[in-house]
Order: C-alpha cells, then sequence, then structure tokens
C-alpha cells in the first residue's frame, strides 16, 4: 500500500497523469507469466506505478519512496517474473517516458539512448549511417540499455557485436538515495566514449556477469557501442513475422551448416572464429527451428522413427553462420573460407540465400531478431536453463548434459517434447567465449508442467554447479543462499555493495541480493541430498576456495 | 528396408562436394518464387501449411525414407553426384527440373490448402439454413 501523502507528492513530481494506483491499472503490471512457475502467474501488485519522465523526475521520485519507506521496482519493456516487485511496497518505476535516441556518434561508433528506446529503433536509426546495435535474443522489442546495465544480454550477433556487458560505455546511473553517479569518462566530463576510468572501473558493481535487475539504482541514460553494419542503409519490409519479406543484401549470405559428429563441428565452429567470417551465428537444431515454426508438424514427427532419427541423429551437428561484407571481393572470400571449412570437417554448407523467398523472410528474421516471439508457440510458454558464458567447448558440453536432462522430463510427460536438443547458442567476439542455454517449452494451463519447473531447475542447477559453472539460479532469491558459498560467497560481497549504495533499503533486491528459504518439499530427496553433497565439496572457506585436488 | 545411421548425411555432403546442392537450392528457390506468384501465397502462408500438415502426408514420407536404403547408398557415390552435376549444368535438364519442383510444390500446395471461403461457409449455411443447404449443387 502507499500512503495518500506519498502518493501525493509522487503525483505532483511527475504529473497526475504519470502516476497511479487503479488496481486495474496496477495488475496489468503484476501480470508476469514469463519465467513464473506460480501456477497463478502473477507477481505481488506493486504498490503504485510510476512513469518518470527525466532524471531529475527520477531523483525526485527515489528520494520521495525513501522518505516514505517504499520501494522501486524499475523497468523498461517489463517482460518478465524479474522485472515485476518483489515484496510488498513496491512502485513499479515504468520508464517508458524517457525512449529518445540522444545521440548517434557515427564517427566514435556509439550511440546514447534513454532506458525505453528499443533495440529496433536503434536498428534502424544506427542502420542509416552504416552502424548497427547488438539486439538480444529476447529480440527488438527490448530496450539496450537495460540489457547493458542491468541484465544479461546474450545475442546471435555476438560474434561481431559481443554481449550487452562488454558494449557499455558511459551510464548515468541514479542511486537510491537520489545521487547521480556518472561511470566511466562520463563522470570526468570526458564524454560517452568509456565506461571505464579514469581510475577502477564499477561496471563489474553496476552488472557483474547478470545484472543487478533494478536492485542498486535506475539508470537513466548508456552509451552502447555500435558495430560496423554493411548492408543499405533501410531495409524495405513487406510482411510482420513469417510473411516477412525484405530484399537481401548483396554482399549478404544466410548459411546452415551440418557436420557428421560433434568434434567437426566443434573445430569448425573454432574455425569460422579465427577466420572471423560470422556477422551472425548461432547453433539450434534442425528440430528446434521446426518445432517453433511449425510446432504441430513436427508433434506428428516425434512419433516417427527414420524421420525423427535424421533429424535428431544425422543432422544434429549444425549452425547457421550469416556472413555480411563490405565488398564483393570480401564475401566471395568468406563464401570460399567457409566452403573450405565445411569439405575439411567432411560437412556439407546449404546456402539458403540461393532459395531467395526463403532467404528473403530469414533476413530481417535474423538480422532483428524479430523470429523470436514465435517461441512460444508450441506449448504457450518456454524457459531456458544457462550456465556460465564460457569456451564453444564447454558450452556443448552444457548441452550435451541440457538434453539428457530434457530427455527424462519428456519422458515423465513434464515439459513438451520438441526431441530434446534445442539448445539456443551463440557465439561472442568471434568465438572468444560461447553461450548456450537449453530451451525447454511447456503448457503454462497444464499442473504437470507447472510442477516440474522448480524440480528441472535444480536439476539443471545441480548439473551446472557439477561443471564447475555459474547457474543460472544465480540470481534466484530461493538457491542463492544455498549456493553462495560455493561460489566465492558472492552474496555477501552483493549485501555489501547493497548496503554501501543503497543503505536506506530503497531498491528492490529480490533479483539482487535477497535470500528465502528454499521450499525443499516439492524436490525430490534424491535431488536435495546430491546438492548437499555438491555444497560440501566446493564450499569456499575463510582462506579461499576448496582444494579440489589433494580431496 | 530403412537407412543406415549416416546415409542422409553422406548423400547431403556428397552432394555439396559436387556442387549438386547449391544447384538444386537455387533451383529450388526458382520453383517456389514462381510457385509463390501463381498462387498469391507469402512465406507464412507456407509455413502455415507446413505446420497443418496431415498425418497421412508426415506419414508418406517417413515411408519413402523408411525405403530409401538403396537409393540413398547410390546417390552417396561420388560418380553419381559428380554426373547429377554435371546433368544440371544443361538448360534442358535444369528447365525439367524446375518444372517438375514447381509441379510438385503446387501439388503439395493445392492439397494442402485450406479451403477456399465460399466452401468453408458451406456447412455453417446448412447448420442455419437447411433448405439452402444444396443451393447451388448440381444434382445428377
Amino acid at each position: 500500500m502507499i500512503s495518500d501523502e506519498a502518493y501525493r507528492e509522487l503525483a505532483e513530481a511527475l504529473g497526475e497523469g504519470n502516476v497511479s494506483r487503479e488496481p486495474a491499472v496496477l495488475d496489468s503490471y503484476a501480470w508476469q507469466p514469463f519465467a513464473n512457475d506460480d501456477p497463478k502467474r502473477w507477481v505481488i501488485r506493486p504498490a503504485a506505478v510510476a512513469l518518470p519522465g527525466s532524471t531529475q523526475e527520477v531523483q525526485v521520485l527515489v528520494r520521495i519512496l525513501g522518505r516514505h519507506g517504499l520501494k522501486f521496482k524499475a523497468y523498461s519493456n517489463g517482460w518478465g517474473l524479474h522485472c515485476g516487485p518483489s515484496t510488498e511496497g513496491v512502485v513499479q518505476v515504468d520508464m517508458r517516458r524517457m525512449n529518445r535516441i540522444i545521440e548517434i556518434d557515427e564517427k566514435n561508433m556509439f550511440a546514447v539512448i534513454e532506458p525505453y528506446v528499443c533495440g529496433g529503433q536503434l536498428q534502424a536509426e544506427a542502420m542509416k549511417v552504416g552502424l548497427n546495435t547488438h539486439i538480444i535474443g529476447a529480440g527488438p522489442g527490448c530496450m539496450p540499455l537495460a540489457s547493458a546495465t542491468s541484465g544479461w544480454g546474450v545475442g546471435w550477433d555476438g560474434s561481431s557485436m559481443s554481449y550487452s556487458g562488454r558494449n557499455v560505455l558511459g551510464v548515468e546511473w541514479v542511486l537510491p538515495d537520489g545521487e547521480v553517479l556518472r561511470l566511466g569518462t562520463l563522470g570526468s566530463g570526458s564524454g560517452w566514449f568509456c565506461g571505464d576510468g579514469p581510475g577502477p572501473s564499477l561496471r563489474g558493481i553496476m552488472r557483474g556477469s547478470m545484472g543487478a535487475f533494478s536492485g542498486l539504482g535506475i539508470f537513466t541514460r548508456c552509451a552502447v557501442k555500435l558495430f560496423n553494419w554493411p548492408g543499405p542503409p533501410e531495409t524495405q519490409a513487406e510482411g510482420l513475422l513469417l510473411d516477412v519479406s525484405s530484399p537481401v543484401p548483396e554482399h549478404a549470405r544466410f548459411t546452415m551448416l551440418f557436420f557428421p559428429d560433434r568434434k567437426s563441428q566443434d573445430d569448425a565452429i573454432y574455425k569460422v572464429g579465427e577466420y572471423e567470417l560470422a556477422y551472425l551465428m548461432t547453433r539450434t537444431s534442425i528440430a528446434a527451428f521446426a518445432y517453433t515454426a511449425a510446432p504441430h508438424v513436427l508433434k506428428k514427427i516425434a512419433g516417427t522413427s527414420a524421420l525423427r532419427e535424421m533429424l535428431t541423429r544425422e543432422l544434429k551437428y549444425s549452425a547457421t553462420v550469416v556472413m555480411m561484407a563490405d565488398s564483393a571481393g570480401e564475401i566471395e572470400y568468406k563464401d570460399a573460407v567457409l566452403k573450405q571449412i565445411a569439405l575439411d570437417a567432411g560437412g556439407f554448407v546449404m546456402d539458403i540465400t540461393r532459395a531467395e523467398p526463403i532467404a528473403s523472410m530469414f533476413f530481417l528474421n535474423f538480422i532483428r531478431n524479430t523470429a523470436v516471439p514465435v517461441v512460444f508457440r508450441a506449448g504457450g510458454m518456454f524457459y531456458t536453463a544457462l550456465d556460465r558464458n564460457e569456451t564453444w567447448d564447454t558450452q556443448m558440453n552444457w548441452a550435451d548434459a541440457g538434453e539428457k536432462i530434457k530427455e527424462k522430463w519428456i519422458a515423465k510427460g513434464g515439459i513438451l517434447d520438441d526431441m530434446a536438443d534445442n539448445p539456443f547458442m551463440a557465439i561472442y567476439e568471434d568465438n572468444t567465449w560461447a553461450h548456450c542455454e537449453e530451451i525447454f517449452q511447456y503448457d503454462p494451463r497444464n499442473p504437470e508442467h507447472l510442477q516440474s519447473l522448480l524440480p528441472i531447475m535444480i536439476e539443471f542447477s545441480l548439473q551446472a554447479i557439477e561443471q564447475c559453472m555459474e547457474p543460472l539460479s544465480a540470481m534466484d532469491a530461493r538457491l542463492r543462499k544455498l549456493i553462495g558459498p560455493i561460489m566465492g560467497n558472492y552474496t555477501t560481497w552483493q549485501k555489501r555493495i547493497s548496503a554501501s549504495l543503497d543503505s536506506g533499503g530503497v531498491a528492490d533486491t529480490g533479483f539482487y541480493c535477497d535470500e528465502v528459504d528454499f521450499d525443499w518439499s516439492k524436490v525430490d530427496p534424491e535431488l536435495r541430498s546430491r546438492l548437499d553433497e555438491l555444497l560440501e565439496k566446493f564450499k569456499w572457506t575463510e582462506s579461499g576456495p576448496p582444494d579440489l585436488v589433494r580431496r | 528396408m530403412p537407412p543406415e545411421p549416416g546415409q542422409v548425411f553422406a548423400v547431403m555432403a556428397a552432394a555439396y562436394r559436387h556442387g549438386v546442392l547449391d544447384k538444386t537450392m537455387s533451383m529450388f528457390g526458382e520453383a517456389l518464387g514462381v510457385v509463390m506468384t501463381e498462387t498469391s501465397i507469402n512465406t507464412g502462408d507456407l509455413v502455415n501449411m507446413l505446420d497443418e500438415a496431415q498425418e497421412s502426408s508426415v506419414l508418406k514420407v517417413e515411408r519413402l525414407l523408411a525405403r530409401s536404403k538403396l537409393l540413398l547408398k547410390l546417390a552417396a557415390h561420388d560418380s553419381v553426384m559428380a554426373f547429377a552435376s554435371r546433368a544440371l549444368e544443361s538448360p534442358a535438364v535444369k528447365l525439367i527440373a524446375l518444372r517438375v519442383t514447381s509441379a510438385m510444390l503446387l501439388r503439395g500446395i493445392d492439397g494442402e490448402r485450406p479451403p477456399r471461403a465460399p466452401m468453408r461457409l458451406k456447412p455453417i449455411v446448412a447448420r442455419l439454413l437447411p433448405g439452402r443447404a444444396n443451393a447451388g449443387e448440381v444434382t445428377r
């Protein structure tokens, strides 16, 4: 609940039309089915919603909340459980009024953006000057500022455009006490071009590998790196999604590569990186492509033998590589190198560019990542299991392990049958490092599926720990208390950072450093036992990490 | 006889080595373009048609695959693929292949396309206006 006095102050500061505590409005913010294993699919209703329009308004807002013992949870497009309040007395801060691209610096290749600038919008403007922006896997409707400052940041353009946390430059950060902290060169009055220095960088404090999800303040502007765009300044398109048709740039290639086995695939992917071929690259199984685009027919294929075998075994080791070039000579070189890599690996390349109707549909769906929403088609909902971004080899190990976990749950009827091998993989910076998340799809109306989500999360967490990886569950308050001691007691450090930057406790830290006791009643005792063993084995002590060599 | 593990892959790899895969991708693209223009469908329609494929159609493909062991074994030979590649250089062969592919695609689209609007309305009319159910039908 919000007191009348606090509400009045917010309304005076932001304008009557930019604050609400109407239940219907608040419920529209509290409906968060994505990543939510609660069968009701709501999150806690916010005390109010507030829409600030400037950095100054954000400062005033957080100070009002601090004075009245309230908290804030900021979001931009707000897609997912992690965007909503985690406790009572939280004001949802909707950043949609701050939607401007402040500047595109063509020469130095960066853009300064506000929180509600989406990837599609920024890409369209950047392309006009021969540049492009990293768009995350969740699609062009998501906001680069949020990814850069606060949450994850993987996309299949990572080969050429990296990871959101790597692309963030100067940042304007409103702390929970209302002070403005400017990171990097911005802080010393030298502009937006660098996210670090002079002196120690605070980027790690701001977001680490995953982000604080509004747990350390509200970001009102940031600069993000832009990258070369060898395509046309404007994209012409007809249609919306699967019916979209857009001319394929002359020096672009859409290819699917297939390999006879894992080793040849992995070696080839490393070479693709070494030779700097990929503008965009992903490994997603053929079945996954079919499942997202045509889930009904895939259900029929799942019941076959020879057809299923062909899709899941013979064509298992594959990759989609999009190449772009600035000249005919460059694309010819890339074509030739890719061909040689495939031939050396005993594989083959399907050049989709040659099938113009299909290529013209692929273009925007890949370059702008607009195809993502179809992943909801199969069952209405999906979730994902990540481990730590690391080398390609380790990510393939994660994919293999994830497939086995999924096979078990598919057999039990706990999730939908997508033929199990359904990873979303990407490489960063020409495969310097890589990413894998194992996607699984479910029907949120199916009680059995909802009951499976928690034990599946535990199994994937266990698998990550066994592979010495940080599981996605590191952000989940229910598991944080348990796994902190095996991960350098990161939770202790996060709490210290939170106390230092937010002594008044104004930020909602539910997805940052809060800890909640885990309800083990919903989990198989055998899983609990396995977790306890691992926690004991990998526990850090006062003197540091466990000596696993001697053990 | 079902194919042995790796046979489909071997055929595709051989096709690629000899340039057949590239040529057939181009030809398929051309055929698809022609068909899409003739029928005024777009890629979204195609994907949805594929998604709505009948079980019988899927089983047809399954049966074809299950009986293709010898054919695949033959097709995976370099000499066979080399011949196919040379053949596809011939304008006459290309034209025939294009027409056959277009015809197959068209048959697939016509076979799977949902009935046109008047046909879909017919059963609804029959329920609402029983007397008018057979209006317009030719009686023999």
